[in-house]
Protein backbone atom coordinates (compact mmCIF):
# COMPACT_ATOMS: atom_id res chain seq x y z
CA UNK A 1 0.00 0.00 0.00
CA UNK A 2 1.32 3.56 -0.85
CA UNK A 3 2.41 5.98 1.97
CA UNK A 4 0.61 8.84 2.39
CA UNK A 5 2.06 12.64 2.98
CA UNK A 6 -0.45 15.67 4.05
CA UNK A 7 0.30 18.86 5.17
CA UNK A 8 0.20 20.15 8.69
CA UNK A 9 -0.24 24.08 9.19
CA UNK A 10 -3.79 24.67 10.06
CA UNK A 11 -6.14 23.47 12.68
CA UNK A 12 -8.74 21.57 10.18
CA UNK A 13 -5.04 19.74 8.53
CA UNK A 14 -5.19 17.88 12.44
CA UNK A 15 -8.33 16.29 11.29
CA UNK A 16 -7.31 15.19 8.03
CA UNK A 17 -4.67 13.44 9.53
CA UNK A 18 -6.86 11.84 12.17
CA UNK A 19 -8.94 10.64 9.41
CA UNK A 20 -6.41 9.11 6.96
CA UNK A 21 -4.62 7.34 9.30
CA UNK A 22 -7.66 6.05 10.51
CA UNK A 23 -8.59 5.13 7.32
CA UNK A 24 -5.45 3.55 6.42
CA UNK A 25 -5.21 1.77 9.81
CA UNK A 26 -8.64 -0.10 9.33
CA UNK A 27 -7.76 -0.84 5.34
CA UNK A 28 -4.12 -2.36 7.00
CA UNK A 29 -6.80 -4.88 9.08
CA UNK A 30 -6.06 -2.71 12.56
CA UNK A 31 -9.02 -3.56 15.06
CA UNK A 32 -10.85 -0.87 16.22
CA UNK A 33 -9.09 -0.06 19.51
CA UNK A 34 -5.92 0.00 17.63
CA UNK A 35 -7.31 2.26 14.87
CA UNK A 36 -8.36 4.11 17.59
CA UNK A 37 -4.81 4.37 19.34
CA UNK A 38 -3.21 5.57 16.04
CA UNK A 39 -5.74 8.14 15.08
CA UNK A 40 -5.25 9.76 18.83
CA UNK A 41 -1.88 9.59 18.34
CA UNK A 42 -1.83 11.57 14.54
CA UNK A 43 -4.44 13.83 16.88
CA UNK A 44 -1.41 14.86 19.16
CA UNK A 45 1.38 14.93 17.46
CA UNK A 46 -0.09 16.78 14.12
CA UNK A 47 -1.30 19.15 16.66
CA UNK A 48 2.00 19.28 18.36
CA UNK A 49 3.40 20.48 15.12
CA UNK A 50 0.63 22.97 14.28
CA UNK A 51 0.77 24.70 17.65
CA UNK A 52 4.44 24.75 17.81
CA UNK A 53 5.75 24.29 14.81
CA UNK A 54 3.37 26.24 12.84
CA UNK A 55 4.32 24.38 9.45
CA UNK A 56 5.13 20.86 8.60
CA UNK A 57 4.20 17.18 7.70
CA UNK A 58 2.44 13.71 8.34
CA UNK A 59 4.06 10.94 6.47
CA UNK A 60 1.99 7.49 6.70
CA UNK A 61 4.07 4.18 5.68
CA UNK A 62 2.36 1.16 5.77
CA UNK A 63 5.05 -1.05 6.73
CA UNK A 64 6.21 -5.11 7.17
CA UNK A 65 8.87 -6.90 9.09
CA UNK A 66 10.50 -9.67 8.52
CA UNK A 67 7.83 -12.27 9.80
CA UNK A 68 5.43 -10.40 7.52
CA UNK A 69 3.75 -8.48 10.61
CA UNK A 70 2.16 -5.43 8.79
CA UNK A 71 2.75 -1.97 10.80
CA UNK A 72 1.87 1.59 10.41
CA UNK A 73 4.49 3.69 10.49
CA UNK A 74 3.80 7.73 10.81
CA UNK A 75 6.79 10.39 10.52
CA UNK A 76 5.95 13.62 11.60
CA UNK A 77 7.92 16.26 10.92
CA UNK A 78 8.56 20.44 11.14
CA UNK A 79 11.23 22.49 10.82
CA UNK A 80 10.07 24.52 13.80
CA UNK A 81 12.24 25.81 17.03
CA UNK A 82 12.53 22.12 18.47
CA UNK A 83 11.90 21.14 21.57
CA UNK A 84 14.24 23.22 24.30
CA UNK A 85 14.39 20.49 27.30
CA UNK A 86 13.32 16.96 25.32
CA UNK A 87 13.90 15.24 28.36
CA UNK A 88 11.15 17.74 30.34
CA UNK A 89 8.67 17.34 27.23
CA UNK A 90 8.65 13.41 27.60
CA UNK A 91 7.36 14.08 30.92
CA UNK A 92 3.78 13.20 31.92
CA UNK A 93 2.31 16.81 33.28
CA UNK A 94 4.90 18.90 31.20
CA UNK A 95 3.34 21.93 28.70
CA UNK A 96 4.59 25.33 27.79
CA UNK A 97 1.39 25.71 25.64
CA UNK A 98 -0.60 25.43 28.89
CA UNK A 99 -2.10 21.58 28.04
CA UNK A 100 -1.97 18.72 29.94
CA UNK A 101 1.41 17.92 28.67
CA UNK A 102 0.49 14.09 27.57
CA UNK A 103 0.83 14.40 24.36
CA UNK A 104 4.19 13.15 23.88
CA UNK A 105 4.30 10.49 26.90
CA UNK A 106 0.63 9.22 26.00
CA UNK A 107 1.49 8.91 22.54
CA UNK A 108 4.59 6.53 23.19
CA UNK A 109 2.29 4.78 25.56
CA UNK A 110 -0.18 4.04 22.83
CA UNK A 111 2.84 2.72 20.16
CA UNK A 112 5.26 0.36 19.87
CA UNK A 113 8.12 2.44 18.57
CA UNK A 114 8.67 6.09 19.27
CA UNK A 115 11.84 8.14 18.58
CA UNK A 116 12.02 11.65 18.43
CA UNK A 117 14.80 14.02 17.71
CA UNK A 118 14.89 18.01 17.99
CA UNK A 119 17.16 20.91 17.17
CA UNK A 120 16.73 24.43 17.21
CA UNK A 121 18.59 24.03 14.03
CA UNK A 122 16.80 20.96 12.13
CA UNK A 123 12.85 21.36 14.21
CA UNK A 124 11.35 18.38 15.56
CA UNK A 125 10.81 15.01 13.55
CA UNK A 126 9.13 12.31 15.26
CA UNK A 127 8.69 8.62 14.06
CA UNK A 128 6.43 6.12 15.59
CA UNK A 129 4.93 2.73 14.56
CA UNK A 130 2.41 0.54 15.50
CA UNK A 131 2.50 -3.74 14.45
CA UNK A 132 -0.79 -5.28 14.44
CA UNK B 1 10.15 41.84 -22.94
CA UNK B 2 8.64 40.20 -25.59
CA UNK B 3 9.84 41.90 -29.15
CA UNK B 4 10.33 38.92 -31.87
CA UNK B 5 13.36 40.35 -33.14
CA UNK B 6 15.37 38.11 -34.89
CA UNK B 7 17.90 37.32 -32.27
CA UNK B 8 15.58 36.55 -29.67
CA UNK B 9 13.99 33.79 -32.48
CA UNK B 10 16.80 32.39 -33.15
CA UNK B 11 18.19 32.14 -29.43
CA UNK B 12 15.01 30.48 -28.38
CA UNK B 13 14.96 27.74 -31.33
CA UNK B 14 18.43 27.19 -29.85
CA UNK B 15 16.46 26.45 -26.25
CA UNK B 16 14.02 24.64 -28.19
CA UNK B 17 16.26 22.47 -30.47
CA UNK B 18 18.40 21.31 -26.99
CA UNK B 19 15.01 20.53 -25.45
CA UNK B 20 13.85 17.85 -28.02
CA UNK B 21 17.39 16.85 -29.29
CA UNK B 22 18.41 15.87 -25.66
CA UNK B 23 14.87 15.51 -24.24
CA UNK B 24 15.84 12.50 -22.71
CA UNK B 25 19.28 13.12 -21.89
CA UNK B 26 17.92 16.19 -19.88
CA UNK B 27 14.98 14.27 -18.40
CA UNK B 28 17.24 11.37 -16.55
CA UNK B 29 20.07 14.11 -15.76
CA UNK B 30 16.88 16.35 -14.12
CA UNK B 31 15.93 13.07 -12.37
CA UNK B 32 19.04 11.99 -11.40
CA UNK B 33 19.74 15.51 -9.97
CA UNK B 34 16.17 15.55 -7.87
CA UNK B 35 16.98 12.06 -6.65
CA UNK B 36 20.30 13.08 -5.55
CA UNK B 37 19.12 15.93 -3.68
CA UNK B 38 18.06 16.11 0.38
CA UNK B 39 14.88 17.35 -0.60
CA UNK B 40 13.88 13.99 -2.32
CA UNK B 41 11.64 12.05 -0.52
CA UNK B 42 9.64 8.56 -2.26
CA UNK B 43 7.00 9.33 0.47
CA UNK B 44 6.55 11.89 -0.83
CA UNK B 45 6.28 11.09 -4.55
CA UNK B 46 7.28 8.18 -6.06
CA UNK B 47 10.21 7.83 -8.77
CA UNK B 48 7.44 6.77 -11.38
CA UNK B 49 5.38 9.64 -10.55
CA UNK B 50 8.16 12.17 -10.36
CA UNK B 51 9.59 10.50 -14.18
CA UNK B 52 6.20 10.98 -15.56
CA UNK B 53 5.97 14.45 -13.74
CA UNK B 54 8.81 15.62 -14.92
CA UNK B 55 8.42 14.52 -18.54
CA UNK B 56 4.89 16.04 -19.28
CA UNK B 57 6.74 19.05 -17.71
CA UNK B 58 9.67 19.46 -20.09
CA UNK B 59 7.69 18.28 -23.05
CA UNK B 60 5.56 20.97 -22.64
CA UNK B 61 7.92 23.46 -21.80
CA UNK B 62 9.86 22.72 -25.31
CA UNK B 63 6.06 23.50 -26.86
CA UNK B 64 5.01 26.70 -25.29
CA UNK B 65 8.79 28.54 -26.06
CA UNK B 66 8.11 26.92 -29.67
CA UNK B 67 5.10 28.56 -29.94
CA UNK B 68 5.21 31.51 -28.47
CA UNK B 69 8.25 32.38 -30.59
CA UNK B 70 10.06 33.53 -27.57
CA UNK B 71 7.64 35.93 -26.16
CA UNK B 72 7.50 35.63 -22.16
CA UNK B 73 5.76 33.63 -19.86
CA UNK B 74 2.94 35.82 -19.52
CA UNK B 75 1.78 34.76 -23.56
CA UNK B 76 -0.91 33.16 -24.28
CA UNK B 77 0.99 30.59 -25.40
CA UNK B 78 2.41 29.47 -22.38
CA UNK B 79 -1.24 28.90 -20.89
CA UNK B 80 -0.84 25.01 -21.03
CA UNK B 81 2.25 24.90 -19.21
CA UNK B 82 0.87 26.90 -16.74
CA UNK B 83 -1.77 25.04 -16.11
CA UNK B 84 0.24 21.91 -15.77
CA UNK B 85 2.06 23.56 -13.09
CA UNK B 86 -1.04 24.83 -10.91
CA UNK B 87 -2.11 20.86 -10.71
CA UNK B 88 1.46 19.76 -9.57
CA UNK B 89 1.66 22.64 -6.93
CA UNK B 90 -1.74 21.85 -6.03
CA UNK B 91 -0.95 17.68 -5.59
CA UNK B 92 1.99 19.17 -3.53
CA UNK B 93 0.15 21.21 -1.38
CA UNK B 94 -1.93 18.15 -0.44
CA UNK B 95 0.87 16.57 0.39
CA UNK B 96 2.76 19.05 2.68
CA UNK B 97 5.28 20.04 0.55
CA UNK B 98 7.08 23.31 1.57
CA UNK B 99 6.74 26.28 -0.55
CA UNK B 100 10.68 26.08 -0.82
CA UNK B 101 11.13 22.83 -2.41
CA UNK B 102 8.43 23.11 -4.52
CA UNK B 103 10.02 26.07 -5.91
CA UNK B 104 13.19 24.08 -6.19
CA UNK B 105 11.68 21.44 -8.32
CA UNK B 106 11.16 23.87 -10.93
CA UNK B 107 14.50 25.80 -10.59
CA UNK B 108 16.91 22.58 -10.79
CA UNK B 109 15.87 22.27 -14.27
CA UNK B 110 18.55 25.36 -14.53
CA UNK B 111 21.45 23.09 -13.15
CA UNK B 112 20.85 20.82 -16.24
CA UNK B 113 20.15 22.36 -19.03
CA UNK B 114 22.81 25.21 -18.46
CA UNK B 115 25.88 23.22 -18.83
CA UNK B 116 24.29 21.45 -21.88
CA UNK B 117 23.51 24.58 -23.38
CA UNK B 118 27.20 25.69 -22.41
CA UNK B 119 28.04 22.23 -24.57
CA UNK B 120 26.04 23.11 -27.54
CA UNK B 121 26.90 26.79 -28.02
CA UNK B 122 30.68 25.87 -27.55
CA UNK B 123 32.20 29.54 -27.98
CA UNK B 124 29.28 31.72 -28.95
CA UNK B 125 29.20 33.73 -25.47
CA UNK B 126 26.74 36.29 -26.46
CA UNK B 127 24.86 33.87 -27.67
CA UNK B 128 25.24 31.57 -24.68
CA UNK B 129 24.71 34.64 -22.41
CA UNK B 130 21.34 35.50 -23.86
CA UNK B 131 20.27 32.06 -24.12
CA UNK B 132 20.74 31.64 -20.12
CA UNK B 133 18.94 34.90 -19.67
CA UNK B 134 15.87 33.91 -20.98
CA UNK B 135 15.90 30.43 -19.41
CA UNK B 136 16.67 31.39 -16.58
CA UNK B 137 13.84 34.64 -16.35
CA UNK B 138 11.25 31.78 -17.77
CA UNK B 139 12.55 29.46 -14.81
CA UNK B 140 11.83 32.11 -12.73
CA UNK B 141 8.45 33.18 -13.58
CA UNK B 142 7.19 29.58 -13.64
CA UNK B 143 8.99 28.54 -10.18
CA UNK B 144 6.65 31.81 -9.06
CA UNK B 145 3.58 30.62 -10.73
CA UNK B 146 4.45 27.08 -8.39
CA UNK B 147 5.30 28.86 -5.25
CA UNK B 148 1.70 31.42 -5.75
CA UNK B 149 -0.58 28.54 -6.80
CA UNK B 150 1.00 26.56 -3.75
CA UNK B 151 -0.10 29.00 -1.43
CA UNK B 152 -3.56 29.42 -2.88
CA UNK B 153 -4.44 25.85 -3.41
CA UNK B 154 -3.27 25.49 0.44
CA UNK B 155 -5.72 28.19 1.79
CA UNK B 156 -8.59 26.65 -0.60
CA UNK B 157 -7.71 23.38 0.95
CA UNK B 158 -8.63 24.75 4.70
CA UNK B 159 -11.27 26.92 3.56
CA UNK B 160 -13.14 23.33 2.36
CA UNK B 161 -12.00 21.72 5.26
CA UNK B 162 -13.47 24.61 7.95
CA UNK B 163 -16.58 24.60 6.02
CA UNK B 164 -16.85 20.65 6.11
CA UNK B 165 -16.56 20.83 9.92
CA UNK B 166 -19.01 23.86 10.93
CA UNK B 167 -22.03 22.14 9.20
CA UNK B 168 -21.52 19.76 12.40
CA UNK B 169 -23.52 22.34 14.87
CA UNK B 170 -24.28 20.71 18.79
CA UNK B 171 -28.08 21.42 20.17
CA UNK B 172 -28.14 21.42 23.38
CA UNK B 173 -31.18 19.52 24.35
CA UNK B 174 -33.67 19.53 27.87
CA UNK B 175 -34.40 16.28 28.28
CA UNK B 176 -36.39 16.95 31.05
CA UNK B 177 -36.76 19.82 34.08
CA UNK B 178 -33.31 20.67 35.00
CA UNK B 179 -31.54 17.96 33.46
CA UNK B 180 -29.80 19.17 29.42
CA UNK B 181 -27.81 16.76 27.20
CA UNK B 182 -25.34 17.23 24.96
CA UNK B 183 -24.70 14.69 22.13
CA UNK B 184 -21.45 15.04 20.64
CA UNK B 185 -21.59 13.81 17.07
CA UNK B 186 -18.94 13.50 14.40
CA UNK B 187 -15.71 15.23 14.55
CA UNK B 188 -13.72 17.75 17.62
CA UNK B 189 -11.25 20.31 16.65
CA UNK B 190 -10.35 22.32 19.22
CA UNK B 191 -12.60 24.90 17.93
CA UNK B 192 -15.97 22.88 17.72
CA UNK B 193 -15.10 21.49 21.31
CA UNK B 194 -15.13 24.53 23.26
CA UNK B 195 -18.34 26.46 20.93
CA UNK B 196 -19.86 23.26 21.72
CA UNK B 197 -18.62 23.48 25.60
CA UNK B 198 -19.67 27.55 26.09
CA UNK B 199 -23.15 26.53 24.84
CA UNK B 200 -23.36 24.38 27.29
CA UNK B 201 -22.62 26.33 30.47
CA UNK B 202 -24.77 29.09 28.63
CA UNK B 203 -27.62 26.89 28.50
CA UNK B 204 -27.26 25.47 31.90
CA UNK B 205 -27.36 29.25 33.48
CA UNK B 206 -30.27 30.11 31.61
CA UNK B 207 -32.06 27.13 32.41
CA UNK B 208 -31.21 26.55 35.79
CA UNK B 209 -30.43 22.99 34.96
CA UNK B 210 -28.11 20.67 37.78
CA UNK B 211 -27.45 18.05 35.47
CA UNK B 212 -25.57 17.80 32.10
CA UNK B 213 -25.60 14.51 30.16
CA UNK B 214 -22.62 14.78 27.59
CA UNK B 215 -22.74 11.79 25.22
CA UNK B 216 -19.60 10.80 22.98
CA UNK B 217 -21.39 7.84 21.70
CA UNK B 218 -20.85 9.64 18.05
CA UNK B 219 -17.16 10.44 18.85
CA UNK B 220 -14.59 8.29 17.18
CA UNK B 221 -11.10 9.73 18.73
CA UNK B 222 -11.00 12.16 22.03
CA UNK B 223 -7.55 13.54 22.27
CA UNK B 224 -6.06 15.17 25.49
CA UNK B 225 -7.20 18.64 23.89
CA UNK B 226 -10.67 17.44 23.72
CA UNK B 227 -10.33 15.86 26.80
CA UNK B 228 -9.18 19.11 28.92
CA UNK B 229 -11.96 20.90 27.00
CA UNK B 230 -14.47 18.12 28.97
CA UNK B 231 -12.42 17.76 32.35
CA UNK B 232 -12.64 22.23 32.49
CA UNK B 233 -16.03 22.02 31.57
CA UNK B 234 -17.64 19.64 33.97
CA UNK B 235 -15.12 21.69 36.51
CA UNK B 236 -17.02 24.92 35.18
CA UNK B 237 -20.52 23.57 35.66
CA UNK B 238 -20.01 21.99 38.88
CA UNK B 239 -19.04 25.14 39.89
CA UNK B 240 -22.66 26.42 39.11
CA UNK B 241 -24.36 23.48 40.86
CA UNK B 242 -24.50 21.36 38.00
CA UNK B 243 -23.37 17.68 37.76
CA UNK B 244 -22.05 15.96 34.28
CA UNK B 245 -22.69 12.39 33.41
CA UNK B 246 -20.68 11.26 30.51
CA UNK B 247 -21.88 8.73 28.42
CA UNK B 248 -21.91 6.74 25.37
CA UNK B 249 -17.63 6.23 25.78
CA UNK B 250 -16.75 3.34 23.58
CA UNK B 251 -14.25 0.69 24.84
CA UNK B 252 -11.61 1.83 22.33
CA UNK B 253 -11.64 5.34 23.85
CA UNK B 254 -11.96 4.52 26.87
CA UNK B 255 -8.34 2.31 26.43
CA UNK B 256 -6.90 5.01 24.59
CA UNK B 257 -7.62 7.74 27.84
CA UNK B 258 -6.11 5.18 29.90
CA UNK B 259 -2.80 4.79 28.03
CA UNK B 260 -3.10 8.86 27.35
CA UNK B 261 -2.71 9.00 30.84
CA UNK B 262 -5.47 11.08 31.09
CA UNK B 263 -7.88 10.78 34.44
CA UNK B 264 -11.63 10.97 33.46
CA UNK B 265 -12.88 8.79 37.24
CA UNK B 266 -13.56 12.96 38.42
CA UNK B 267 -16.60 12.41 35.98
CA UNK B 268 -19.95 10.36 36.75
CA UNK B 269 -20.09 8.04 33.98
CA UNK B 270 -22.69 5.45 32.59
CA UNK B 271 -22.09 3.22 29.36
CA UNK B 272 -25.25 4.26 27.49
CA UNK B 273 -27.83 7.49 27.16
CA UNK B 274 -30.84 6.06 28.43
CA UNK B 275 -28.53 4.79 31.79
CA UNK B 276 -27.21 8.68 31.84
CA UNK B 277 -31.20 9.85 31.45
CA UNK B 278 -32.20 7.67 34.64
CA UNK B 279 -29.60 8.53 36.75
CA UNK B 280 -30.01 12.29 36.17
CA UNK B 281 -33.53 11.62 36.77
CA UNK B 282 -32.60 10.36 40.42
CA UNK B 283 -30.19 13.16 40.78
CA UNK B 284 -33.42 15.69 40.19
CA UNK B 285 -35.49 13.42 42.39
CA UNK B 286 -38.00 11.70 39.94
CA UNK B 287 -37.90 7.91 39.13
CA UNK B 288 -39.30 6.24 35.90
CA UNK B 289 -42.02 3.70 36.64
CA UNK B 290 -44.69 1.66 34.42
CA UNK B 291 -47.58 3.46 34.11
CA UNK B 292 -49.43 0.52 35.26
CA UNK B 293 -48.42 1.27 38.77
CA UNK B 294 -49.61 4.20 38.97
CA UNK B 295 -53.21 3.40 38.15
CA UNK B 296 -52.88 0.58 40.75
CA UNK B 297 -50.86 3.01 43.10
CA UNK B 298 -54.33 5.68 42.50
CA UNK B 299 -56.84 3.44 42.62
CA UNK B 300 -55.68 1.12 45.80
CA UNK B 301 -53.81 3.61 47.74
CA UNK B 302 -51.06 0.53 48.00
CA UNK B 303 -48.51 -0.65 45.69
CA UNK B 304 -49.03 -4.13 44.51
CA UNK B 305 -46.43 -6.97 44.35
CA UNK B 306 -45.54 -6.32 40.94
CA UNK B 307 -42.18 -8.00 39.78
CA UNK B 308 -39.79 -5.33 38.24
CA UNK B 309 -38.10 -6.54 35.38
CA UNK B 310 -41.45 -7.75 33.58
CA UNK B 311 -41.95 -3.76 33.44
CA UNK B 312 -41.65 -2.41 30.18
CA UNK B 313 -39.57 1.21 30.88
CA UNK B 314 -42.30 3.65 30.01
CA UNK B 315 -42.39 7.58 31.12
CA UNK B 316 -44.98 8.25 33.80
CA UNK B 317 -47.23 11.39 32.85
CA UNK B 318 -48.21 11.63 36.92
CA UNK B 319 -44.63 11.59 37.55
CA UNK B 320 -44.00 15.59 36.65
CA UNK B 321 -47.63 16.39 38.78
CA UNK B 322 -46.20 15.00 42.27
N1 LIG C 1 6.81 19.85 17.32
C1 LIG C 1 7.19 20.56 18.39
N2 LIG C 1 7.98 21.66 18.25
C2 LIG C 1 8.35 22.38 19.33
N3 LIG C 1 8.01 22.08 20.60
C3 LIG C 1 7.24 21.01 20.81
C4 LIG C 1 6.78 20.19 19.73
N4 LIG C 1 6.04 19.19 20.26
C5 LIG C 1 6.03 19.36 21.59
N5 LIG C 1 6.75 20.46 21.94
C6 LIG C 1 7.01 20.92 23.32
O1 LIG C 1 6.89 19.82 24.20
C7 LIG C 1 5.89 20.10 25.19
C8 LIG C 1 5.16 18.83 25.56
O2 LIG C 1 4.35 18.38 24.47
P1 LIG C 1 3.05 17.52 24.77
O3 LIG C 1 2.37 17.23 23.49
O4 LIG C 1 3.46 16.36 25.60
O5 LIG C 1 2.16 18.46 25.70
P2 LIG C 1 1.32 19.76 25.28
O6 LIG C 1 1.21 19.86 23.82
O7 LIG C 1 1.91 20.93 25.98
O8 LIG C 1 -0.10 19.45 25.93
P3 LIG C 1 -1.17 18.34 25.42
O9 LIG C 1 -0.55 17.64 24.24
O10 LIG C 1 -1.37 17.42 26.56
O11 LIG C 1 -2.40 19.09 25.07
C9 LIG C 1 5.05 21.19 24.61
O12 LIG C 1 4.40 21.98 25.60
C10 LIG C 1 6.06 21.99 23.79
O13 LIG C 1 6.78 22.87 24.62
MG1 LIG D 1 0.60 18.27 22.63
Amino acid sequence: MESRSIALEHEPDIVVARNEVRRLARALGFSPTDQTRLATVASELARNVVKYAGHGRLIAQPITDSDGRTGLRLIFEDTGPGIYDLAAAMRDGFSTGGGLGKGLPGSRRLVHEFQIESSPERGTRVSVVRWT
Amino acid sequence: MANNSSAQTEQTRRVVDLLAARRDEILNLWIKERLESDEFRDELISKKELRQQSQQLVDALARSIQASNGADFDDAEFNELRAFLNQISRQRAVKGYTPTENATYILSLRNVVIPLLAEELGGDTAALVREMDYFTRLLDKMGLVMVENFIRSREEIIRQQRADMLELSTPVIKVWDKILTLPIIGTLDSRRAQLMMEALLQRIVESGSTVAILDITGVRTMDTLVANHLLKTVTAARLMGARCILTGVSPAIAQTMVQLGIDLSQITTRAQMADGIKLALELVGRTVVPAALVAHLRANGTAPGYKPHEQSAATNNADTKQ
